[in-house]
């Protein structure tokens, strides 16, 4: 195995069965250090097992792989203290108070300095003025970056996050992401899941697509790509676009111009910066680039459609 | 080793701290201590005083305190002084009862609210080991129900010392109120802990899980206590002590495989 990964998600084969019911089938995944991952799939697709598996929460009927250096079947109280949770709803002790929910995480983690890990923290995600606050007062996002906070208190090598932005209004879930684009930065290796695609195509690396099993495990890009069409783009000129469009036929397929507008059929192996650099080498002003084809979201539910 | 107190000790902190935040879950526990102080004293002390008359008058009483092996008589003791040590000698099994249902209060308030709450989930997701959640949380219980033990035990002293006739408490200071106190109810709370541990991890609200312990407990340890007064001996009490706490080692065998995580996240808390 290669050992980049051991900090990471190394996952094959895995299965889980609940009594007859079959929740995942032969699912692999990676995730390595320094990558997010998302896992989207519909409501009962087998994320949150898949997240509660990974945790150690709950064991695989099949399958094996490494998590955080840690073998699946081996210690789970070592992989729980090297892997931090974020579970769908934040789950804070309400009564007591933001300080004291962190802290007592800290000292179950063992966590060296829990004291000043904590203050770290509520000083990160600006929720110092908070910390003596008791949890069941805050709002909603000052919850879930409580509850994430408690997921990266112990430093893990691993993040899982289960719908991190669910529900939250556009300011708080930027926060959120800004705070799991931190830990990638940091080289924790992310895997969250979300129904979201927004959020998975800006903020992920890959995207996972799960259905019972994975249906796919690609790059936004290239997930969008599946689709037929995809590969078209609209290029917005200055001036009349029919000037340019000798300029990028020999990168296209097909080559539509229409006052301002290129519509552009890229050739396989050709993408959107050669077409963009030909036509501004050729002197043309370009203000605007965009998809032509179906975005993610068709590429999901063609996925998700196919396969129910 | 040090890693598990560690741990164990975080969750008995967070226990007691929720408990500073929210003590009316010892509201039920603190009715209990107040009738095991307060009943014994009306019927022995303030009833008489109350109608006029005095103990020492009722012969039979007098007779039955006599007869009695839940009092030592010590010589010199009046006939007043007698019967109320008699009196107040059959309450002193209510205090029992005290840290019982402080400990049924607690702990399934603890575990329940942890599942209500969601808050299960991510402290599931630690290196906590399961022996060592129910461990910590029984153990913060435990020590809460025997400090309601011991604040009944001394109200129900001063009381005795300050209302009733002298030479009273000295009598009541008996070998047989030694095991109920220190050796039966201990082990009857610590039992009563384990089964709450037990249905409440299986329970939708605290109050099921409390009323299905209560079920069990109380019926058991009311039918003990009853039978004090006809002079159950304290080697007796020590035994069913002893008892008590071998059914706790194995209510927390049970506990532990109840507690198991796959089946609370993915049967009891969907």
């Amino acid at each position: 195995m290669d050992p980049s990964r051991d900090a990471g998600v190394d996952v094959r084969g895995l299965s889980k069965v609940f009594g007859a019911r079959a929740v995942l089938d032969d699912v692999s995944l990676r995730v390595a250090p320094g990558e997010i991952v998302a896992l989207l799939g519909p409501n009962g697709a087998g994320k949150t097992t898949t997240l509660r598996i990974l945790a150690g929460l709950i064991t695989a009927t099949r399958g094996e792989g490494v998590v955080a250096g840690v073998a699946l079947d081996g210690s789970l109280q070592r992989l729980r203290a090297r892997v931090g949770l974020l579970t769908e709803t934040p789950g804070l002790w309400d009564r007591l108070t933001v300080h004291d929910n962190l802290l007592t995480y800290a000292r179950l983690y063992g966590v060296a300095a829990p004291a000043s890990r904590v203050r770290a923290l509520l000083d990160q995600f600006g929720l110092a003025g908070r910390a003596d606050d008791r949890a069941g007062v805050l709002s909603k996002g000052q919850r879930q970056r409580v509850a994430l906070m408690r997921a990266l208190v112990a430093e893990p090598a691993v993040l899982l996050l289960d719908e991190p932005t669910s529900g939250l209004d556009p300011d708080a879930a930027r926060v959120v992401r800004d705070a799991i684009a931190a830990a990638r930065g940091r080289g924790v290796a992310v895997l969250l899941s979300t129904h979201q695609l927004d959020e998975a195509a800006t903020l992920a690396d890959r995207i996972a697509v799960l259905q019972q099993r994975l249906l796919a495990d690609d790059t936004p890009a290239g997930l969008a790509r599946r689709q037929p069409g995809s590969d078209r783009v609209v290029i917005d000129v200055e001036g009349d676009a029919r000037q340019w469009a000798s300029v990028v036929a020999p990168m296209a397929t097909a080559v539509d111009a229409s006052g301002a507008v290129l519509t552009v059929t890229l050739a396989p192996g050709r993408a959107v910066p050669d077409a963009v650099a030909a036509l501004v080498g050729a002197g043309a002003r370009v203000h605007g680039v965009r998809q032509a084809g179906p975005p993610l979201e068709a590429a999901y539910l063609a996925l998700v459609r196919r396969d129910g | 080793m040090g890693d598990a107190v560690s741990r164990m000790g975080a969750i008995a902190a967070k226990e007691l701290a929720e408990l500073r935040a929210a003590p009316a879950v010892l509201a039920g526990p603190m009715m209990m201590l107040v009738t095991a102080v307060a009943v014994p004293f009306l019927v022995a002390i303030g009833v008489p005083w109350w109608a006029g008359e005095s103990l020492a008058d009722a012969e039979d009483l007098a007779a039955m305190a006599r007869d009695s092996a839940a009092v030592v008589w010590r010589p010199g003791l009046g006939a007043e002084a007698a019967a109320q040590a008699f009196l107040l000698a059959q309450f002193v099994p209510l205090l029992v009862l005290v840290p019982v249902v402080g400990a049924m209060a607690l702990v399934t308030t603890s575990i329940v609210d942890e599942l209500k709450g969601r808050s299960l989930e991510p402290l599931l997701a630690t290196p906590i080991t399961t022996l060592e959640l129910i461990a910590a949380k029984a153990g913060g219980a435990f020590v809460v129900a025997m400090t309601l033990l011991a604040v009944g035990t001394a109200l129900f002293a001063v009381a005795t010392a300050v209302l009733a006739a002298p030479g009273v408490l000295a009598t009541l200071l008996s070998p047989t109120a030694a095991a109920l106190l220190l050796g039966l109810a201990p082990g009857a709370a610590a039992a009563t802990l384990m089964l709450g541990v037990v249905t409440s991890s299986r329970a939708k609200d605290a109050r099921t899980a409390q009323q299905f312990s209560v079920l069990v407990v109380l019926p058991l340890v009311g039918l003990f206590v009853s039978r004090i007064g006809d002079g159950v001996s304290p080697a007796a009490m020590l035994t069913v002590a002893v008892v008590a706490w071998a059914f706790t080692v194995l209510l927390a065998i049970v506990g532990v495989r109840v507690f198991d995580r796959e089946r609370i996240l993915t049967r009891w808390m969907q």
